[in-house]
């Protein structure tokens, strides 16, 4: 600096022009921000190894999406994180670690960060569906120590299912591998999904590990209880973690 | 209380039990909720009486101890 006194007064002075320019300013650091995010984050959209694939994930079934649906509605992520870290504490609380490809089919993810609640990343198959309508209807029925409300209103509202294949095509246009199959036959595999006596081998064909059955407790009616139920008991349960592997490190 | 182990490795409490035990200080958020909500709606109000072009009656400053400190003090907008 000592040689050239003159440079550095002149770059100087120019940098005071830029600090004493709001929209100067803004402009450039808007700038220098977008090398920095184009830099870190557009590779990700290119690399195809940035999600680790994993067997077992596949879309949401369209019951399962309705009920997905219905836990965005109600904002449960509020309350309840769906990303299990790798610490000890809640390895052994709730399960494996949350893989990214778990979450690979969400649009958007639910990972959440409020955990007023307990992380829900592997609720699936851990209670009953009648243990889930009770809680859901009356949370402090069966956990007195919960602040969760009560949800009883699932139980009376029908589920608003009239074209659920405009759900799957909404997601297969963000990249969610939905089948033309999947598609077209999204109506008959939601109602299936709901009934265990109907005819669903195709749809667990469609999408396995999928829980069938009447989740409400009234066979009658497919209710937004069902549909959520559905949802809640097959979250974290299609990676078969007694096999997986992760990947070798890169 | 999320990550203590007893002597044996496992979980002192369970995740109902931290719950519980976080209690008072939701209530105590719940007041803190109430305290800036009443700000918000002081402050909606403010805006909704600045808008009707309400302008509150006010008297000059005469405690002021010289005449002629007692004047705005921007006579004109600061530049």
């Amino acid at each position: 600096m000592a040689q050239s006194p003159n440079l550095t007064s002149r770059f100087l002075a120019k940098h005071a022009k830029l600090e004493r320019n709001v929209s100067l300013l803004f402009v450039f650091s808007l700038l220098a921000v977008l090398v920095g995010g184009i830099v870190e984050i557009a590779p990700l959209f290119y690399l195809e190894n940035t999600i680790e694939k994993v067997k077992g994930m596949r879309p949401y079934s369209p019951l399962e999406l309705a009920g997905r649906n219905i836990y965005i509605r109600e904002g449960c992520y509020v309350c309840h994180s769906q990303m299990i870290r790798p610490f000890r504490d809640e390895v052994e609380r709730y399960g494996h670690f949350s893989l990214a490809a778990e979450s690979m089919y969400d649009r958007p993810f639910q990972w959440g960060s409020k955990r007023t609640g307990p992380d829900l990343a592997r609720v699936g198959g851990r209670y009953s569906n009648e243990w889930h309508v009770q809680h859901l209807v009356d949370p402090q029925s069966v956990v007195p120590e919960s602040i969760m409300p009560s949800y009883g209103f699932l139980l009376d509202t029908d589920l608003d299912f009239a074209e659920p294949e405009k759900h799957l095509i909404a997601n297969a246009r963000l990249g969610v591998p939905y089948s033309q199959e999947m598609i077209d036959n999204a109506a008959n595999d939601l109602k299936v999904q709901a009934d265990f006596d109907a005819d669903w081998d195709a749809m667990a064909e469609r999408y396995p590990k999928a829980v069938i059955g009447d989740f409400d407790g009234d066979p009658a009616r497919i209710t937004e209880m069902d549909a959520l139920i559905a949802y809640l008991q097959m979250v974290g349960t299609l990676v078969d973690f007694s096999t997986y592997e992760p990947a070798p490190a890169r | 209380m999320w990550r203590e182990y007893d002597a044996q490795g496992y979980l002192v409490y369970s995740f109902a039990e931290s719950v519980e035990a976080l209690y008072p200080y939701y209530v105590a958020r719940f007041g803190a909720g109430l305290l800036y909500l009443s700000g918000a709606l002081v402050m909606a109000f403010n805006i909704f009486m600045t808008i009707r072009g309400e302008q509150r009656d006010e008297a000059p400053m005469r405690s002021t101890p010289k005449p002629v400190n007692d004047r705005p003090a921007f006579a004109e907008p600061a530049e």
